[in-house]
């Protein structure tokens, strides 16, 4: 059953996207803020560069291991006992990130809107929905990401628009004034926050093309880097650090500053409305992956037979894990960190080392253990292709067009380009922050305008991408 | 203080969720699927029943709450004095 589903390029990203920013818009920036004050929105470099390698280091072993989901690359490599200690971690993890993201909502939900509704029957409810979205694979919540994704953007697009009025451009100047120790352990936290990838391990098998799996994770990082750089920016700007930093929800609260007209009352409603498919739909991912662990460890194909029983089992554990809001916030921006920096740098250059010795075992016993690199056939014949001036699109008379279009290869080093360039300009601007205020302020602008050429650049990277694998 | 709606009906849908698993694991006895499901139904009886008979139950989380997450707290308060 597994190895039927499949998901397209833009399904993948799509939900990459929605695992990577919907938890931490709920708590993440008052942490942020709490720590990095109006640097918040440059400390989203440290989780783009943490995620972009983690993404290439899942590419990586899926090239290696194609039709393999991460649970079951980890058996192959370290053996079946190894594999599974591994695997017994990783599912620790997960089993983390999907009782403090229920939580999340489930206090948020009970803070905003249902203050007198039980949280065990809150927790049944959402718990049911998530039973029936596991009787099902994830091709499923992909098409419903499909369907909700487009919308939530626009609306996190439209933000800065309806809220411009709120806009006081004194609260974020001046630009890198904050200690360094601060901004680098605000950097290192939503690090461990896009350490959620992890949970996108458990679908690897589901494309089959590595090039666009390699395209999809770019571009989802970047995405959601940008957008959780947006709302940072946004939140300085309408509340300025100080008033951010003690509200326990500012992302909502920032949507609660909309005022559009008098009789358009309570906006911000119809923005948890919009956006509650997508915070679903994380947890939905989290709750298949750790299915998928399950029964890969168990050495059972048809995860989907177990979701009645485990859901009950979860629901149970997510209502023991944490006794209030005060422990959820402890657990999800001080303990759980502290079991992702310890324990992805252990277990990432494990795996690795096992696949490169189980690769020479397997090269000296003269079994080939990839298959060939479809990356290295594709960007053959895309460079072919190009050079013929068609690489699959559709061939125009123009003079513009009659130059060759540019290979994925080549929108990718653009982007590796720009996220250096946004990373240069937040080094430069620390470095002049404090003496040279006019150019740490040029070093901000730079920034923000290198993530968004850097997103245009993914974007190319994933279109290029899908026409590569279409020819391969 | 246990919310009894929710316990007559998280009970009902776990009678309900085993009495299916039982079926299935009748019918194929051999498939590891049905054997982990019906080991999940029975790790879910035996917790809420310790729940009901108010036995407190330490989850994996706590000592990311207590020890660790309240020392990386305290350690950022002081950082940030």
């Amino acid at each position: 059953m597994i190895q039927k589903t499949g998901l397209s390029e833009r399904q993948f990203t799509m939900l990459l996207v929605t695992l990577l920013t919907a938890p931490p818009l709920i708590n993440l920036p008052h942490s942020l803020v709490q720590l990095s004050k109006g640097d918040a929105p440059f400390t989203v470099i440290f989780a783009l560069i943490y995620a972009l390698a983690f993404g290439k280091y899942l590419v990586w072993l899926s090239a290696k291991y194609p039709k393999k989901n991460l649970f079951e690359i980890h058996e192959i490599v370290l053996g079946r006992i190894g594999g599974t200690l591994i695997n017994l971690v990783l599912l620790l993890h997960i089993f983390f990130v999907l009782l403090r993201n229920v939580r999340l909502f489930n206090y948020f939900t009970k803070v905003i809107m249902l203050p007198k509704t039980p949280t065990e029957i809150m927790l049944l409810l959402f718990f049911l929905v998530l039973i029936f979205f596991g009787l099902s694979t994830i091709e499923v919540s992909a098409r419903v990401s499909e369907l909700f994704f487009p919308v939530q953007l626009l609306a996190i697009l439209a933000l800065p628009f309806l809220l411009i009025s709120q806009f006081s451009n004194f609260a974020i100047e001046p630009f890198f004034v904050n200690r360094l120790p601060l901004v680098g352990v605000a950097g290192l936290t939503s690090c461990t926050w896009f350490g959620d990838i992890v949970v996108m391990g458990a679908f690897l098998q589901m494309m089959a093309s590595k090039t666009q799996l390699k395209a999809s994770f770019r571009l989802g990082v970047i995405l959601s880097c940008c957008i959780l750089c947006l709302f940072l920016l946004m939140m300085v700007l309408v509340y300025g650090p100080n008033i951010t930093e003690n509200q326990v929800y500012p992302s909502f609260s920032l949507a609660m500053q909309i005022f559009i007209t008098d009789f358009l009352d309570r906006v911000e409603m119809f923005f948890v409305i919009i956006f509650f498919p997508g915070y679903f739909l994380n947890t939905a991912l989290v709750y298949i992956a750790m299915m998928l662990g399950i029964a890969t460890i168990t050495k059972s194909r048809d995860y989907t037979r177990i979701s009645p029983s485990f859901g009950l089992l979860m629901l149970l554990c997510s209502l023991f894990a944490f006794r209030g809001l005060i422990d959820l916030n402890l657990f999800a921006n001080y303990g759980l960190p502290v079991f992702v920096i310890f324990i992805e740098p252990l277990a990432i250059p494990l795996v690795i080392i096992a696949t490169v010795i189980t690769e020479r075992k397997a090269q000296a016993a003269g079994q080939a253990v990839s298959k060939p690199d479809e990356k290295e056939q594709a960007d053959a014949m895309t460079t072919s292709g190009a050079a013929q001036g068609r690489g699959g699109e559709r061939a125009d008379s123009s003079p513009a067009a009659k130059r060759p279009p540019w290979t994925r290869k080549k929108w990718a080093q653009a982007t590796n380009s720009f996220v250096a360039l946004a990373c240069l300009f937040t080094v430069v601007g620390f470095a002049t922050g404090l003496d040279y205020q006019p150019v740490a302020a040029g070093c901000a602008l730079g920034f923000f305008v290198s993530l968004i050429v850097c997103l245009y650049c993914a974007m190319k990277e994933s279109k290029r991408a899908l026409i590569e694998a279409a020819n391969t | 203080m246990k919310n009894s709606l929710f316990v007559v009906l998280f009970t009902v849908c776990l009678v309900i969720f085993a009495m299916n698993d039982i079926k299935a694991y009748r019918a194929k006895p051999d498939e590891a699927v049905n054997k982990t499901a019906l080991c999940i139904n029975g790790v879910t009886a035996v917790l809420l029943l310790l729940w009901l008979m108010n036995v407190r139950i330490g989850m994996p989380t706590r000592p990311f709450i207590d020890p660790i997450g309240m020392t990386v707290y305290e350690w950022v308060k002081e950082l940030l004095a």
